[in-house]
């Protein structure tokens, strides 16, 4: 008797198990029910913190209500979590004043102006206690009295440009990107303007530059290139851009 | 007794035949799912429990505030059981570079190809590993991709036999140059992952070498098939207005022009209960959506590897996060692997992962095909969210008088469009949530809608619109027109903009096709407070996927800010990519 209870026992048991692991593994919710689930799981969750807030839509039939502490309005119809991002470094902390700023023929058609007093050394030569801001792997370093000039450029002192209307900086690198046409060999150019090759994209048939010799007429070198028969587009590089990990 | 007896000969025989049907349940039409379980058991990954992007089991791994919801993953278990694993598939990692010697990826990294910019001679490098202590980016975001499968430690990267190369464009100190910017996609490679981009609260300029990089590599890339590249949208949802260090703003994706192609797949980023990650940027400009968790602490972030030992990499004896394994407990005694990691940093090689797979399920699959299966198969998230009347910062956290309230009746976000060729399309999401084994099914029975090379129209523009006067604080805005002859059936839609207004912030853009699909360019009372004008800037929509162009496109443009700025829209225009 004892036997065969303890025999049914283990049969309820094992049944139970079975058909309640059949009906879990069932019930993997849909895709919908699992949005509500984590609709719930906003309604559900501990008060958020000071960095936390939530975005209100327009209501939806079924309103979830989502408390928020610490900013009163309480009429979320569905949440977005969010958080205050951590601080990032600020590419540009300092901005020109106009009287440091300068009109350039080399850059005319743009919105860049040459920032005076400002030059730049890359990162790669070691920290300077000196830098006021970073722009593409440069330190921005003030100069005083430094006025560049493009008709006797030294790659060596980069020329800074500034972008007014996007208050961003740029770094005149002395390079020039030029782009082949089909057919177009880079040796001659750059025997002819006694360049030398500091980058390359040979799948878009576009090259680096910059002069053989230091210092250089950085304006007349993009000038005559762009006149150059073989060549279909001629850009002076400005680095501004600066790239974040996500 | 004898009761007894008789009801047990009655139920003994019901509940064995129920014990028994329940276990065949359990385990046999369930077949499918228990292999796909044995398999992510298989081979003995130890962390591979808590990659809830693979297999999402509700579990939190360490956040202490929620878990996530059961199911909402990649849906992948099958294309892993069908013997799916990335083998053969090459994937540059396009970062701050790959500890390979790492226990977890040394098997998987392809030495003698990588470009090294802390090496005179970059191109062709044996290796990129990181060169700082700031370099442990790209070592995360590689194990996502490729962390080697049944070795017996860590976890598994969603195409565990993949071969990784690593640029380390983003390495401290390497100077960006535009050389190097166009560097990134070139190789030939099958898949380029670049979990980076710009700062979303500015303009930046264009980097022209990019643009044309992408072309030749989609053209030339795999044998002429295309190589594939992942782009992450951005964490910038919430990001410190233009040239403000006080206040938070809105960004969007399609504000870095590095995102106004279509050769690229941006992708955003979800958590794992089953929402739009908190930071991830919006954008016309996004393909789909991938994982890239929270931040680990409070809801769960991403299982990965980590630059090896207790004083290097994320996870180190000093952290002083809340995650007790980030410092070397719960098993990660030798700090190689990171549970807070997160991110469209981390989405995007999950992606990437996700289309080796694909890629090996059909080889012949070009650069378009590609997009066109994730489009296809993407699963709606959060399907009933309806417009966004408010703007996020309707109550701005702490200081009411940052309080943003936008004109009556304005739409700060569009809800769920379903455009007129049939896809589904949200700027928080792309198409929506990757789904790899409907993707693969997909790729194994394809049947490709593209016979020839994309066309291009345009840009055609309006250069005189009328009325041009934007309306200051204005829930209608202004509309404008253009009209476009030529039928093409759309792979992308480009919108260049001109308009004088002192503060470009205030304004929100919103381009609707000729069949009526709107599409919310960019929204109002976003990052780009102060901006003068947009200058002929360039933004990407993708909401119009194959509809046709021919008819009557309608720019609005509404200012969202009653601070008494008008401005003019001086011109604008479309240009189209598709095939007749």
């Amino acid at each position: 008797m004892t036997r065969k209870s303890t025999y049914l026992f283990i049969a309820i048991v094992a049944g139970l198990v079975a058909l309640s692991l059949f009906f879990k593994k069932d019930q993997e919710p849909t895709f919908a029910e699992s949005v509500e689930e984590a609709a719930a799981v906003v309604e559900s969750s501990d008060p958020q913190s000071e960095d936390e807030i939530v975005l209100a839509t327009k209501p939806l039939n079924k309103t979830q209500v989502t408390e928020i502490p610490s900013h009163g309005d309480n009429t979320a119809a569905q949440a977005r979590r969010l958080h205050l991002p951590q601080e990032k470094a600020v590419a540009n902390k300092v901005t020109p004043t106009s009287r440091q700023l300068a009109q350039s023929s080399m850059l005319s058609g743009t919105s860049w102006k040459v920032w005076e007093g400002m030059t730049a050394y890359p990162k790669s030569a070691g920290p300077r206690a000196d830098a006021v801001a970073e722009v593409s792997g440069f330190y921005l370093v003030p100069q005083e009295g430094l006025r560049p000039d493009e008709r006797n450029y030294s790659n060596a002192q980069p020329m800074i440009v500034y972008n007014e209307r996007k208050n961003i900086a740029g770094v005149v690198t002395g390079s020039v990107q030029i782009t082949l046409r089909e057919g177009a060999e880079i040796d001659p150019v750059l025997e002819t303007f006694d360049l030398k090759v500091v980058g390359q994209l040979p799948e878009i048939r576009t090259y680096f530059v910059t002069s053989a010799q230091q210092p250089y007429d950085l304006f007349s070198l993009k000038d005559r290139l762009g006149s150059e028969p073989g060549i279909s587009d001629v850009r002076l590089e400005i680095l501004s851009r600066q790239y974040e990990k996500f | 007794m004898k009761s007894f007896k008789r009801k047990a000969k009655i139920y003994l025989p019901l509940l064995m035949v129920g014990a028994v049907i329940g276990l065949l349940f359990t385990n046999c039409s369930k077949q499918g799912f228990d292999a796909a379980v044995a398999e992510i058991q298989k081979g003995d990954d130890p962390f591979l429990g808590y990659a809830w992007h693979i297999n999402n089991t509700g579990q939190s791994v360490f956040a202490t505030s929620g878990s996530g919801v059961v199911g909402f993953d990649l849906n992948m278990l099958k294309a892993w059981t069908s013997g799916l694993s990335g083998s053969g598939l090459k994937i540059v990692v396009s970062d701050d570079g790959i500890q390979d010697a790492h226990e977890d990826l040394k098997d998987n990294f392809l030495y003698g190809v990588s470009i090294n910019y802390h090496l005179s001679t970059p191109t062709g490098a044996n290796n990129a590993p990181p060169n700082s202590v700031d370099d442990n980016h790209g070592t995360a975001v590689a194990g996502l991709i490729a962390a080697v499968g049944g070795n017996g430690v860590g976890t598994k990267g969603i195409a565990y036999k993949s071969k990784l190369i690593a640029y380390n464009l983003l390495s401290s100190n390497v100077a960006q140059l535009d050389e190097r910017i166009g560097q990134q996609v070139t190789g030939g490679y099958d898949i380029y992952n670049m979990s980076w981009g710009s700062s979303q609260n500015n303009l930046p300029v264009p980097v022209a070498v990019w643009g044309t990089s992408l072309v030749a590599g989609v053209t030339n890339g795999r044998a002429g098939k295309g190589s594939i590249y992942v782009k992450s949208a951005g964490n910038d949802f919430i990001v410190k207005c233009h040239n403000s260090t006080t206040t938070y703003c809105v960004g969007n994706a399609n504000f870095d022009p590095d995102n106004n192609m279509p050769y690229t797949l941006m992708t955003g980023a979800l958590n794992s209960m089953g929402e739009v990650a908190s930071y991830s940027s919006p954008g016309a400009n996004l393909w789909v959506s991938s994982f890239g968790g929270e931040f680990g602490d409070d809801y769960p972030a991403m299982i990965t590897t980590d630059r090896s030992g207790c004083s290097a990499g994320y996870a180190q004896t000093l952290n002083s996060g809340k995650v007790e394994f980030e410092r070397g407990s719960d098993g990660n005694s030798k700090c190689n692997y990171t549970t807070t990691f997160n991110g469209t940093s981390a989405a995007a090689p999950v992606l990437a992962g996700a289309i080796a797979l694909i890629l090996e399920a059909n080889p012949n699959l070009t650069w378009r095909d590609v997009k066109y299966i994730l489009a296809k198969t993407a699963v709606q998230v959060s399907p009933n969210m309806s417009n966004v009347t408010r703007h996020p910062f309707y109550n701005y956290p702490g200081d009411a008088s940052k309080n943003v309230r936008l004109p009556t009746g304005a739409i700060w976000e569009n809800a769920w469009v379903t455009n007129a060729a049939g896809f589904k399309f949200h700027n928080w999401f792309g198409f929506g949530r990757v789904n790899v084994d409907a993707a693969v099914a997909l790729a194994r029975n394809y049947s490709s809608p593209y016979t020839a090379g994309p066309s291009v129209i345009g840009f055609l523009m309006n250069s005189s619109p009328s009325p041009n006067a934007i309306p200051d604080y204005d829930a209608a805005g202004i509309s404008s027109t253009l009209s476009v002859g030529t039928s093409l059936r759309i792979e992308a839609v480009q919108v260049q903009i001109n308009i004088s207004h002192n503060n470009i912030a205030d304004l929100g853009i919103e381009l609707i096709s000729p069949s009526g699909t709107k599409s919310m360019i960019v929204n109002m009372r976003n990052s780009l407070t102060g901006i003068a004008g947009f200058d002929n800037d360039i933004f990407l929509s993708n909401a119009f996927f194959h509809e046709r162009s021919n008819g009557t496109w309608t720019l609005k443009v509404y200012d969202g800010a009653s601070n008494d700025i008008t401005g003019t829209l001086n011109s604008w225009g479309v240009k189209i990519i598709g095939t007749p």
